[in-house]
């Protein structure tokens, strides 16, 4: 009789005394041992049942669960279409769809139908609480957290791709069911063992940006499993989606604010010229590295810096915001910077609700839920809310500053992109002109959305 | 600990080397320590942010500012922030922004449509609820108060815990660490299981080679352990004389990090006490006073068991060439017992004499080799009958 054992993130295989004809054990000299990674549990109990071995699976603590949702619950097309070529395939693979078209919903049905222990995985603490949030509502439990400061595991727990890092050793024994959300994070080198390391046989994956500029997606294949279903923002506009209009503000800077911007600019770019340094890449790398020890390259840092910083806060920046504010009173409003200090001055000036990665559990669910309900008209956040956190029937986005990420700008479209009764969608984007930002808006308009 | 962008380091072909703050240039560093502990307790009482102006105006241009932020960085474990007013800030809020709802939009200047600026919103809000804040969001991290300093570091302590963590923070890209240990044996074992570790022994004459990485390193290189390497290393600092070998990921590819009990380094970690017991004491002591041809040593031996280790009390050793291991099982625990006795069992050998105290719930046959009862001390007579008799 052998017994097949969790350790660590790993199975062992004890008692067995030949050698296991499964490429995926190995001989552990240390502990003497068979050893293999948890990811290949299933492979393992079949191959255990194919040779008829008789053996005591003391590995795994899956609970099985009563999972109903309590909701009513109007699937779309796309998301039923996704959900039952999920199950076609094993309960393995990745179902990938734009931003705010109800992904959470997807994930939801696959657990209702799984109905075993599940961990739910997240980039953000943002998109953590919001899970859980969702998870309890509709399914009524106690849903654990892992994260965020809370180490409470429960059948269904819900943590951040940092902390399941950090903790999947002890718990990848518990849960059959995985959930990664954005799952384009997932192939990053130490976030890998996260699957490795836990034994669940079946996992879904959820993005709207599958592919990495890296590659890496590749490697998703054997972690979780192909991608399995997929929509374009394309496919899904106007159909499900509400529509939408951008209106593009260019603002000036103030002549003071001028002054020191030409100025730190100026000094910086002088310095990059005569090191002939090329503005991105390894060369960048460099330069932040040389800032630590040489004082010029120190203080070209340093007003590079400055110039970035004035440009994003702009003194009449808030002016054009209090007329849009005006204009828009009776609009449920979402204003996005990505300058947490320029979140809390709007906040004291306007009194308006502020999100940033600082608020907490309790008052994040609090603002979002009063958001939601329509209590609060207005809200204003950092730039935590990029990445999936579904905030129903706003209309009006202002987004104030950004980088030229076109993922990050694709998600925040993605926020009022959501379907309502006959609204109409306006998107302003704030940009200082005749700088630097001029670029990097025209590099964020090169996604998909725009064309 | 640092964080990897505050790491100082050089890459050669074969070694990383942290750049440690040198005894040479102590003057300087001093001078810092003692500058950057000032501005501390120069805010006591004061909120974060000032202080983080204040550190950084200090830092203004100064090149070097990996060394300064690193400093803060480790001073800031030794200090305690929290908000400045007794309230609970977000219900504060909640009920502020509900208030707030019905006067919206909130204007910077009154005109003739708009008439509602924040601060006649906020004193509405007061005389309405009784509720005041002077900071709205005096809650957050760096608006909070520098509410006590628990700074009895010194500015050369401060260097010391700085040098440390450089070491650490270079180890927590490590993904397998070699160490030589001459002594101190259980010290060092008692934190590598602190700290979770694998480990693979080998006996090297008078010393003991340990490889040490996790479970999941049998697969690939992976730093997943960096972690507990580099929390295991002030524990290893605690032995004599000891040696690391430590292989770490750099941009430019697997180097090997070396460092020996010459290296300057202190431990903050506390010695585990000479002796368990005083049992164990007082049987070093007697045997000592015991005119014999036998030898004592304490703890000389290490029996590696794969996932565990047994480091046998003391080692007895005679001129002939004869040794023998002696193991006291004081008065423990039932669950420590029992674990106890399992890795007895599993060590199976006959030159380990095992000293059990008799109020234990076992019995001989518990044991396959010898075996004295005890009942307050361990009679030396008795076990040198025992050695005697197996002659």
């Amino acid at each position: 009789m052998s017994d097949l054992k969790f350790d660590q993130g790993t199975l062992i295989l004890e008692g067995y005394s030949d050698e296991p004809d499964l490429p995926c054990f190995f001989w552990d000299d240390r502990s003497r041992q068979w050893r293999a990674q948890a990811l290949y549990y299933d492979e393992i109990l079949i191959w255990l049942k194919a040779k008829r071995i008789s053996f005591d699976d003391r590995a795994t603590k899956v609970s099985n669960l009563e999972l109903k949702i309590r909701m009513k619950l109007q699937l779309r097309s796309y998301q039923k279409e996704g959900v039952q070529a999920w199950i076609d395939h094993g309960c393995r693979g990745s179902i990938c769809l734009p931003t705010g078209s109800g992904k959470t919903w997807v994930a939801l049905k696959a657990m209702e139908h799984v109905k075993q222990s599940t961990l739910v995985v997240m980039p953000t603490i943002d998109l953590m609480n919001q899970w859980y949030g969702i998870i309890s509502d509709a399914f009524g439990i106690e849903v654990g957290i892992l994260g965020g400061g809370y180490h409470e595991v429960r059948e269904v727990t819900v943590t951040t791709y940092d902390s399941a890092y950090i903790h999947m050793d002890k718990y990848g024994d518990r849960f059959g069911l995985l959930i990664f959300d954005e799952i384009h994070h997932l192939p990053a080198v130490t976030y890998s063992h996260i699957p490795e390391m836990s034994l669940a046989p079946v996992r879904l994956g959820l993005t709207a940006t599958y592919e990495r500029p890296d590659g890496f997606h590749g490697k998703l294949e054997r972690l979780i499993g192909p991608v399995i279903y997929e929509k374009t923002i394309k496919e899904l506009e106007g159909d499900h989606l509400a529509k939408y209009e951008t209106m593009k503000i260019a603002i000036d800077l103030t002549a003071r604010e001028k002054r020191d911007y030409e100025k730190n600019r100026q000094f910086y770019e002088n310095y990059i010229r005569d090191k002939g340094i090329k503005f991105y890449g390894s060369d960048l790398t460099a330069f932040l590295q040389e800032s630590a020890y040489d004082p010029k390259a120190r203080k070209a840092f340093l007003a590079r810096l400055k110039s970035r910083r004035i440009i994003l806060g702009a003194e009449r920046k808030l002016e054009v915001l209090e007329s849009i504010l005006k204009r828009h009173h009776t609009d449920r409003i979402i204003i996005f910077t990505q300058n947490n200090d320029l979140v809390y001055d709007i906040s004291k000036i306007f009194l308006i609700p502020a999100l940033t990665h600082h608020t907490k559990t309790v008052e994040r669910k609090w603002i979002l839920d009063n958001f939601r309900k329509g209590t609060y008209s207005v809200l204003v956040t950092s730039k935590v809310l990029n990445e999936g956190v579904d905030v129903p029937n706003a209309n009006v986005a202002v987004v104030l500053s950004g980088s030229a990420s076109p993922v990050e700008h694709l998600q925040r479209l993605g926020r009022i992109l959501r379907k309502s009764k006959g609204k109409r969608s306006v998107l302003y984007e704030l940009v200082t002109r005749g700088t630097k930002e001029s670029q990097i808006s025209y590099m964020r308009r090169r996604s998909d959305a725009y064309q | 600990m640092l964080t990897s962008d505050l790491l100082r380091y050089d890459v050669d072909e074969k070694y990383i080397t942290p750049r440690y703050l040198k005894r040479k240039h102590a003057v300087k560093y001093l001078k810092i320590a003692d500058d950057l502990i000032a501005i501390y307790h120069a805010h006591h009482m004061k909120p974060r942010r000032e202080l983080d102006e204040a550190l950084s105006e200090y830092e203004s241009d100064r090149v070097g500012y990996k060394i300064l932020r690193g400093s803060v960085k480790i001073l800031d474990g030794f200090v305690h922030y929290q908000p400045g007013e007794d309230l609970n800030y977000p219900e504060f809020r909640k009920r502020l922004f509900e208030f707030v709802e019905t006067y919206r939009p909130i204007v910077r200047q009154v005109d003739l449509i708009h008439h509602h600026v924040s601060e006649d919103v906020l004193e509405q809000f007061n005389s309405a609820t009784g509720l005041k804040a002077q900071n709205l969001y005096g809650d957050l991290p760096d608006q909070q108060i520098l509410y006590k300093i628990d700074i009895k570091l010194t500015a050369e302590d401060l260097i010391k815990r700085y040098n440390l963590a450089l070491a650490q923070g270079i180890l927590y890209r490590c993904h397998k660490m070699d160490i030589k240990i001459w002594d101190g044996y259980k010290t060092v074992f008692q934190y590598l299981k602190l700290a979770q570790l694998m480990h693979k022994t080998h006996r090297a004459s008078k010393a003991y080679l340990v490889e040490i990485d996790g479970p999941f390193s049998l697969f690939r290189r992976t730093q997943k352990y960096g972690v507990n390497i580099a929390r295991f290393l002030p524990g290893l600092m605690l032995a004599q004389k000891w040696h690391m070998n430590g292989l770490v990921n750099t941009e430019k590819g697997q180097r090997t990090f070396v460092l020996d009990q010459n290296c300057g380094l202190t431990s903050h970690y506390k010695k585990s006490h000479p002796f368990d017991s005083s049992v164990e004491k007082a049987f070093f002591d007697n045997f000592k006073k015991r005119k014999t041809a036998w030898d004592i040593e304490r703890e000389a031996e290490i029996l590696d068991l794969g996932d565990v280790v047994l480091i046998p009390d003391f080692k007895l050793i005679h001129p002939d060439g004869r040794e023998v291991l002696l193991e006291i099982v004081g008065f423990w625990t039932p669950e420590y017992l029992e674990k106890k006795l399992a890795k007895l069992q599993r060590v199976n050998r006959k030159d380990l004499i095992i000293a059990v105290n008799e109020n234990l719930n076992c019995s001989r046959k518990d044991f396959s080799g010898p075996v004295i009862f005890y009942k307050t001390r361990v009679k030396v007579k008795e076990v040198l009958e025992v050695l005697n008799r197996d002659k």
